[in-house]
């Protein structure tokens, strides 16, 4: 087991190795000098001199060869000196902390609120298998697969406008200092991601639910006599846990993706937002971080997710 | 074994099959799509009855063009720069006792007229992006989220909007015989807010880092402050300008929102540059706070050389790019007022009399269509003329009036001083409703030029920004195409990598919001914009005649005579017509009933600047 | 293997693959007359879906035509018109005809999530059966490889290379191949695997046939099942990544409509914005995306049920 595991954790780290390559080769190729663009959205335009630009280039460190600029970069990260925004002065490092908190519980709450209906669902669905629960939690299952998640949260605000005359916070409010109001900036992406991932999680339960209700041990538990609840509790559920934990690492870079664009739609301010108006300018560093953030976060999300289904199907350690 | 058997033979019919299949789908869905990539603008049957392109969304022009365009707009009857006596409205007494109510104007101390002031409350605006460079006023910061903790010399009355130039830390001022020397007398007892006395010297080390700014330090005010030959501190209490020529727009530079006075103290501890952190003023309100792209808060100054002001406690500035946001959040009370709403948030306001209040401010800053004079047909200035008159403003203005207010302008805003009035500009040949004659001329100096049936196709660039892309390039583009025959393609790249677009010249046609001026008086823009040379002429526009215009409006003291300069010039613009101007834009504010003190119906022109006369009329 | 014909394949959960579990190729003969017919009796669901499929596709060939008014002409007189007899989904901010631009935009969002996934899956088909094939170092530094692409959110990746590429059709194109190319190449690659252990196939490498040849004639056609379904599977998803990309404005520039962009001009409409903007260019993508989805499963559930679970992407 020890082995497999730091076998895994060898592998994350080469993996990791690999993301922050691809993500330097990618933002070198940037075409358009990042420093070309001194127009700001909101102010007059305010024109570099030659000197200044030549001056800012150096000082970012873009005339050295590749190899330096990288290990630079990596040193940077490893001192936690994550850069600042090039527009705005404003460390990265801030940003994430201010607006990561935000992102990290729309994420949690997600895939949390995906485990309480998906499973449950999938479970029932198997057991009652082609009955009219079962169709229906199928076609529900089904649309909920195929709807984009931003369009989802286009309809809830719509909804919210139309009917309650409410519209989402401006500004961003943390959960230790206004619980009621952070609630309501989260809740909306948590239920509109959630439920794309609930779908997901209740397919695969179901499928892994028929497969083990026909299983050997299930059926001798039967034989036995055992409660059908007792069955499914003892023996299916422990079983039926291992699909729906590989779903949820899969789901979990669908959800960090998905998020970007549904936090848009509801104009919540977390790190998607940022990323996108980083984007939008150019703000190079900060696409390069969070980009970077987002690797990592996954990375080491899918080496969670080996660990805990290595503890709960040993045989995995062994293959 | 392998060769004929049946599995290979099947299963490669079986591939022979579904490949042409799914190559050939895609490839006919590429051909037909390639062909929609460009806007045809070929127009159906019924599409027809209005008028095709040019409709902008207003978001970033507003914004854009807001900070730099601060000016006082001095349509109505307000006196312009101080001759050589100065009027009475603007000298002070000298007494720092305070003069009676109606002349407290007259000392600086603003006091708003709409009731009595009550104290206390938070007031949110949803300014727009609050996204700044940096922190330094002088270096091109965005002024709006910045210019509360500090003061100007002089500035223009909050309380009546904007219409008259008062004192700010300047309590007093003359002018000498010659209109060359302006002698500052500076007020008593003012502190910034790090608790360094303010005196000249602050004023003078401000002034010069603007005139001629350290090595590393740029300074985007310089060419406002053309006329200025030295500053110099007569005494701690007295700052005097020299000025190289008489300059009527003298005074109203030093009064726009990024002429801040900082502490020569910052300015020395940070080798004069204020970037990387808010700098100490002497404002009404004092920096607290700031989150990067979503809000800025300030506190009350209690120690403000203007015992009463401000009223309330807290001022918040609220990250809104989208204008449709900011006119949310004030209709639904998320925000207390918004310098610029969209037109539909505007317009629900405007029914909404009981909670909100709506106005429409003039502002400084166009939409244009770059022409390079240097390339092409766009050379000959017949053929630019044939485009000022053929394109229909007013079709641009029906397609962009969802998402501003726009109006005719005649190379300066229609509340500049020295412009002709909306309806005046309205009967000119290339500005007037009608355009048979104007596009039956236009054909003849086509013909004239050599491209009696049009040409192209030429590049039309715009940004990315939907405004610019969905809207204005593509009506523009219609407009020259149906009228003139003139075919352009449009090439869209974002609005950051633009300026590179103009620096080198490597463009037919751009499409911008490209005209602003930080004051009313539109002198500043013309030498920018129009001078050979200019900084901003993007245009590449070159004329001795104009230059030399120029060298005497930037020398006119007789208001008088700047008038008719003026007058000349836009005859001779309207015949070389080095860009087309479509329309200046005015400003929505919208704000709740409960705020007052800032007066926004009565504001002659837009000012995103301070706020400390405003009051929350709290129950 | 005879008692396998005539069962229906799909949807059940746990029949095994035909032909891969045989060594006699004359296993997959029998299953090929009337494939289509036995499709749609296996699925009637995923038959309807195609069909539904083939229906967008047409209109989107046939945009020009079928199309009463002009996607890209504006109407100002007429912005934000609700749907009416003229205008049978309402008019857009700019007085655009919704419809018009809705089937317009299934040209472009069809467009290029095909060709993406034709590239980026063909990119993963050629890559998992070299890399399957023949092990050894090629294949252990492209697990690596593909394990760092994997370690990305699909949208993130393709943004990243968007800025990188800068923004355009062809580049979005290229974008959403990447996001698809790691998983097809680790389908393909296990199938590569099965097949290299094969009886025939080791047979024919020991009577000296050169790679190649086995590549082309064995191994290459084991791959076509697995292949059309990893395409089918993932056109749902490249769909919804070029509409968010355009939702968040770095897809498609406008004023080309396209399913995404239209829903991403809604977003400066805080204010009571017209429901019929938002509702159907959604209902548009989510029906496509849906059809997309089921004929993607009943295909993999006719042709190999195996690949249930090892398809998931999001």
């Amino acid at each position: 087991m020890r082995t497999y595991l730091l076998q895994r954790f060898l592998a994350g780290m080469v993996t990791l190795f690999g993301v922050t390559i691809l993500i330097f080769v990618a933002m070198r190729v940037l075409p358009g000098d990042p420093l070309a663009m001194m127009t700001s959205e909101s102010g007059g335009t305010y024109v570099l001199t030659e000197d200044e630009l030549q001056a800012a280039r150096s000082a970012l460190g873009l005339n050295r060869p590749y190899y330096e600029q990288y290990g630079r970069w990596m040193l940077d990260i490893a001192r936690g000196d994550l850069g600042r925004s090039f527009w705005r002065e404003e460390p990265i490092s801030d940003l994430i902390v201010r607006r990561g908190p935000i992102t990290a519980q729309i994420a949690v709450a997600a895939v949390l609120l995906s485990w309480l209906i998906g499973v449950p669902i999938g479970i029932l669905s198997a057991v009652r298998r082609n009955t009219i629960v079962d169709y229906i939690s199928r076609v529900l299952v089904i649309f909920f697969v195929a709807v984009p998640a931003f369009w989802l949260a286009l309809l809830v605000v719509l909804g919210g406008v139309l009917i309650f005359n409410w519209r989402p916070s401006l500004t961003v409010v943390q959960f230790w200092d206004d619980p009621a109001t952070n609630i309501q900036m989260t809740l909306g992406p948590a239920i509109v991601l959630g439920l794309g991932i609930a779908a997901l999680t209740a397919r695969m339960t179901r499928s892994a639910t028929l497969e083990i209700l026909h299983d050997d041990f299930v059926r001798t538990a039967r034989a036995k006599g055992l409660r059908e609840r007792l069955v499914i509790r003892r023996h299916v559920l422990r079983n039926a846990m291992l699909p729906v934990v590989t779903v949820s690492g899969l789901a979990l870079g669908g959800l960090l993706g998905g998020s970007v664009a549904v936090e848009r739609a509801f104009g919540v301010p977390g790190l998607g937002t940022a990323l996108v108006m980083a984007f939008g300018q150019r703000d190079w560093m900060v696409i390069q971080n969070l980009v970077l953030l987002y690797g990592v976060v996954f990375t080491f999300v899918n080496l969670t997710i080996d660990v805990v289904y290595a503890a709960l199907d040993p045989r995995v350690a062994f293959r | 074994m392998q060769r004929s058997s049946p599995a290979s033979r099947v299963s490669r019919r079986r591939f022979l099959r579904t490949v042409p299949l799914m190559v050939g789908g895609p490839a006919v869905l590429l051909g037909v799509a390639c062909r929609q990539q460009a806007p045809t603008g070929e127009v159906k049957p019924p599409a027809a009855g209005a008028p095709a392109p040019t409709s902008g969304a207003g978001a970033a022009p507003a914004a854009t063009t807001a900070p730099a365009a601060k000016s006082p707009a001095v349509a109505p009857p307000a006196a312009a720069a101080p001759p050589t006596a100065a009027p009475p409205q603007l000298v002070a007494t000298t007494t720092t006792s305070g003069a009676a109510a109606g002349s407290a104007a007259a000392t600086g101390m603003m006091r708003p007229t709409d009731g009595t002031p009550k104290r206390g409350g938070t007031l949110r605006i949803a300014g727009g992006t609050t996204t700044s460079p940096h922190f330094d006023l002088h270096q091109g910061a965005t002024v709006h989220p910045l210019t509360h903790a500090y003061n100007n010399l002089v500035r223009k009355d909050l309380t009546d909007g904007l219409r008259t130039l008062i004192p700010d830390l300047a309590a007093r001022w003359e002018t000498s015989a010659d209109n060359l020397s302006h002698t500052f007398h500076l007020r008593d007892g003012v502190k910034f807010h790090d608790g360094t006395p303010f005196t000249a010297d602050d004023v003078v080390a401000s002034f010069n880092r603007i005139l001629s700014p350290p090595a590393g330090v740029a300074s985007v005010l310089r060419s406002q402050l053309d006329m200025v030959e030295r500053v110099e501190a007569v005494d701690p209490r007295t700052a005097r300008f020299v000025l190289k020529h008489p300059s009527l727009i003298f005074m109203e530079v030093l009064s726009q929102p990024a002429m801040v006075v900082y502490s020569k103290k910052a300015i020395d501890e940070n080798g004069g540059d204020l970037r990387k952190a808010v700098a100490p003023g002497t404002g009404a309100f004092m920096f607290k706070d700031y989150k990067a792209g979503e809000k800025w808060t300030y506190v009350r100054n209690p120690e403000y050389w203007d015992k009463e002001l401000p009223y309330v406690d807290t001022l918040e500035m609220i990250d809104t790019p989208q204008l449709s946001d900011r006119g949310t959040a004030v209709l639904t009370g998320q925000a207390d007022m918004t310098w610029n709403g969209s037109v539909d948030t505007w317009k629900e306001g405007q029914q909404r009399k009981d909670q909100i209040t709506v106005a429409q401010i003039p502002n400084f800053g166009a939409h244009t269509a770059h022409l390079n004079n240097e390339r092409g047909p766009l050379g000959d200035k017949r053929v630019r003329r044939a485009i000022h008159l053929a394109v229909s403003r007013q079709n641009i203005f029906k397609a962009y009036e969802n998402q501003e207010p726009i109006f005719l302008g005649r190379w300066m805003s229609y509340a500049s001083p020295g412009s002709p009035t909306l309806d005046e500009i309205g009967k000119l040949p290339g500005y007037r409703a009608d355009k048979s004659a104007d596009i039956a001329e236009a054909k003849k100096l086509m013909a004239e030029a050599g491209h009696p049936n049009g040409f192209g196709p030429i590049e039309l660039l715009s940004a990315t920004a939907p405004w610019a892309a969905e809207i204005m390039a593509p009506v523009f583009a219609d407009e020259l195409q149906r009228t003139l025959g003139i075919q352009t393609k449009i090439r869209l790249i974002e609005r950051g990598l633009l300026i590179e677009e103009y620096k080198k010249g490597s463009f037919d046609i751009l499409v911008e919001t490209q005209f602003a001026c930080p004051i009313a008086d539109y002198t500043i823009a013309w030498n920018d914009y129009l001078k050979t040379g200019g900084s901003k002429n993007w245009s590449r526009y070159s004329s001795k005649e104009f230059d030399a215009l120029l060298e005497n409006l930037n020398n006119e003291s007789d208001p008088a005579k700047q008038k008719a300069l003026f007058q000349q010039g836009m005859d001779h613009l309207d015949q070389e017509v080095p860009f087309i101007i479509t329309g200046f834009t005015a400003h929505s504010p919208m704000w709740r009933n409960n705020v007052k003190g800032l007066v926004l119906d009565k504001r002659v022109y837009v000012e995103w600047g301070r706020a400390e006369t405003a009051w929350l009329d709290r129950a | 293997m005879a008692k396998m014909e005539g069962v229906a394949v799909a949807p059940a959960e746990h029949v095994a693959a035909p032909w891969l579990v045989s060594d006699t190729p004359a296993a997959i003969v029998r299953r090929r007359p009337g494939g289509l017919a036995r499709f749609v009796r296996s699925s009637p669901l995923g038959t309807v879906a195609a069909i539904f499929l083939l229906f967008v596709f047409a209109m989107a060939l046939l945009a020009d035509v079928v199309t009463y008014w002009d996607p890209l002409v504006t109407n100002y007189g007429l912005t934000r018109a609700a749907p009416s007899g003229d205008h049978l989904l309402g008019t857009d901010h700019l007085g655009r005809d919704i419809l018009s631009r809705i089937v317009t935009g299934a040209r472009i969002s069809l467009f290029v999530a095909l060709i993406a996934v034709l590239v980026g899956d063909g990119v993963g088909l050629a890559w998992g059966i070299v890399s399957g094939y023949f092990g050894g170092r090629v294949d252990l530094l492209s697990q690596r490889v593909l394990d760092a692409l994997l370690s990305f959110p699909g949208l993130i990746l393709a943004m990243l290379l968007l800025v990188a590429l800068g923004a355009g059709l062809s580049t979005v194109i290229i974008a959403i191949a990447v996001t698809r190319i790691p998983l097809s190449t680790r389908v393909i690659r296990s199938v590569a695997l099965t097949t290299k252990s094969l009886a025939y196939v080791e047979a024919a490498r020991t009577l000296g046939a050169s790679p190649l040849r086995i590549l082309v004639q064995h191994v290459a056609p084991q791959c076509i099942a697995p292949f059309l379904v990893i395409v089918s599977a993932n056109i749902g998803v490249a769909i919804t990544t070029e509409a968010g990309l355009s939702f968040l404005g770095i897809g498609v520039p406008p004023p080309t409509p396209t399913w995404g962009n239209m829903l991403g001009g809604v977003l400066a409409e805080s204010f009571r914005p017209p429901w019929w903007l938002i509702v159907y260019p959604g209902v548009a993508l989510t029906s496509t995306v849906l059809a997309a989805n089921l004929f993607g499963d009943a295909l993999r559930d006719f042709l190999d049920p195996r690949l249930r679970g090892k398809l998931t992407d999001l």
